[in-house]
């Protein structure tokens, strides 16, 4: 049961009153996944994530954490589980130290291992100057630290984080993001946002609510395939192509434009340059295209603008369409 | 042990801001005015009509008893003051969701917020023990007496602070939660206001009211009905508290 299936989830459904909030969602977290759940704000990313830390219970569904269910033996399951909400739970008139003792307290840390705990949060968070100031006067930033090192104090094995880097400024963020992904090396995380470059620079994988609903989950980094796109003044038939570069999907954009699909194949671009010189097809251009994120979100989330239907026809030509659901939004996004 | 651990951050909570110390502060003042005025009114006023009676009521009666009966109005305002805290300003900080997902049970949580707060309440029965312990120093005191009549403080402030609990977790403002405890306390300390109607309203009213159970217990007589009246009333509230928090889990 251990197997590293740390977090499980089938079927949670909360409502208030009328409005559902969250509507039969599943999922799953692994051992060492940082797992992202996007959404647009009133989704039910945070209901979700309350939901999993035992605050709030759903009214279907179960929850098992490292296999021990969430409903049954909340003490146990709740143990095992660090968690940050949208609004850190601090006191301000704490200083860093007194606060991160308590935490450990009401997490059951004996008395042996308190110091040795503390310590270790406020290295891992970077505290070690502020430790002794209270919580109030520190900046959002290091408040935010804060939150996070009480999260982490009691080693747990899941940690959900609820929009981590909201109002935080660019070095903060790129700070906080360091240290997610260092945290997601010995734990599973689940953290919230609603922005995108940064799931594509932490996560392992992303789910995608709307409405309440899961509308869209996939292992990232979605652009670790990119599509290559060239343009060649002299192009041989599309059937040489094909010919030439077996086992990769290539699509004709237009007369001298391609785009190829060469999924894991990083010496793609390379060969392809040589080749094209080699055979005189006149190379003008040779680059990737990501499939990004921002495509696949709001292809998902925006089904009301619906964008899908145009981007079908081009599509034709890939392996996998449904994971690289819509080339217009993706094309021309990165360059490499 | 969490329970410990709750209890205790609740009751360094009064000393961190000034609020603690102004309330021990205040409620001193007031008791010291009160006690001081009552001993010259014994040197001056009482002890003279009190030489002519043969069997006279002692210092024990007149200033003892009457500064505990007294003091306990004062704690209709002072004991709603210091709950008001308890819930609702962790949920205006946001920070009830640290025990909500700490693995605690909301029973421990309450308890533990509870006894924090009977623990700093405790301090100001202290406070009038003391004061009239010191008259010890130039009379006899009756003892017995006087400790059943703090037996009796320490009741009600027990059961005072259980209702100021269970108000202030149901809102987010400290304010409201203050001056709702205030009403109902107020209520049930007058409500033999309401007792002349007719004879079984009266027993009713008799039976909820405070000062019928508190007393005796000041007069020196501690009766298990009295007893029982208050741990009551701590029971149902603490429970209430406790309620409250299960169903928001489930409703919200």
């Amino acid at each position: 049961m251990d197997s590293a299936q740390l977090v499980s989830a089938t079927g949670i459904t909360r409502n208030y009153g009328n409005l559902i909030a969250v509507d039969q969602i599943d999922f799953s977290l692994q051992q060492g996944e940082i797992l992202g759940f996007l959404g647009p704000n009133g989704a039910g990313k945070s209901t979700t994530m309350s939901i999993l830390t035992g605050n709030i219970a759903p009214h279907s569904g179960s929850i098992k954490i490292c296999g021990i269910d969430l409903l049954d033996k909340p003490k146990q399951a709740k143990s095992l589980i660090g968690y940050l909400p949208e609004n850190p739970p601090l006191y301000p008139q704490l200083n860093v130290i007194e606060y991160l003792r308590y935490c450990a307290q009401l997490h059951g840390i004996s008395k042996k291992e308190i110091t040795d705990a503390i310590d270790r949060a406020i290295q891992r968070c970077s505290l070690k100057d502020v430790r002794n100031r209270l919580i109030g006067s520190l900046s959002k930033g290091y408040q935010q630290r804060v939150g996070i090192a009480q999260a982490i104090i009691h080693s747990p094995r899941v940690l959900i984080l609820d929009e981590p880097t909201v109002g935080l400024d660019p070095n903060q963020i790129i700070e906080i993001r360091k240290l997610i992904t260092s945290l997601g090396k010995e734990c599973g995380v689940i953290i919230s946002t609603h922005i995108l470059p940064e799931v594509e620079e932490i996560c392992n994988r992303i789910v995608i609510l709307n409405n309440g609903r899961l509308v869209f989950g996939s292992p990232l980094p979605i652009s670790n395939k990119p599509d290559v796109a060239v343009s060649l003044a002299a192009p041989p038939p599309l059937d040489d192509l094909s010919r030439i570069f077996v086992d990769i999907n290539v699509l004709q954009k237009s007369k001298h434009q391609f785009i190829f699909s060469p999924e894991f194949d990083y010496e793609f671009k390379t060969r392809f340059a040589q080749v094209a010189v080699k055979n005189g097809w006149g190379l003008e251009e040779l680059r990737s295209i990501q499939p990004s994120l921002e495509g696949i979100f709001t292809n998902y989330v925006c089904s009301d603008i619906n964008i899908e239907s145009d981007s079908g026809a081009e599509n034709t030509g890939h392996k996998s369409p449904d994971n690289h659901t819509n080339q217009n939004t993706a094309e021309g996004n990165d360059e490499d | 042990m969490k329970i410990k651990a709750i209890a205790l951050r609740e009751f360094k909570n009064f000393f961190i801001s000034p609020l603690g110390w102004i309330i021990l502060a205040a409620t001193q003042g007031i008791i010291s005015f009160q006690y001081i005025a009552r001993i010259a009114d014994y040197i001056f006023d009482y002890q003279p009509k009190l030489a002519k009676l043969n069997n006279p009521p002692g210092v024990t009666d007149i200033v003892g008893v009457y500064t505990i009966a007294h003091v306990a109005e004062l704690f209709l305002i002072i004991i709603p003051i210091a709950t008001m805290h308890a819930f609702s300003s962790e949920r205006r900080n946001h920070s009830l969701t640290l025990l909500r997902s700490s693995p605690i049970s909301v029973t421990e949580m309450v308890l533990g917020k509870y006894l924090g707060i009977l623990a700093f309440a405790m301090l100001m029965v202290l406070q009038v023990a003391v004061m009239i312990f010191t008259l010890e120093v130039g009379t006899d005191l009756d003892i017995g007496k006087i400790l059943s009549g703090l037996i009796g403080l320490s009741l009600v402030i027990a059961a005072w602070s259980a209702a100021g609990i269970y108000f202030s977790s149901l809102t987010k403002s400290p304010a409201t939660a203050a001056i709702v405890t205030i009403a109902l306390l107020m209520i049930l300390w007058k409500l033999e206001w309401g007792a002349e109607t007719s004879a079984q309203v009266a027993a009713f009213f008799a039976y909820l009211s405070v000062p019928n159970h508190f007393g005796p217990m000041a007069m020196g007589i501690i009766q298990s009905v009295d007893v029982c009246y208050f741990i009551l009333f701590i029971t149902l509230f603490l429970i209430l508290t406790i309620r409250r928090f299960d169903a928001e889990r489930l409703r919200h």
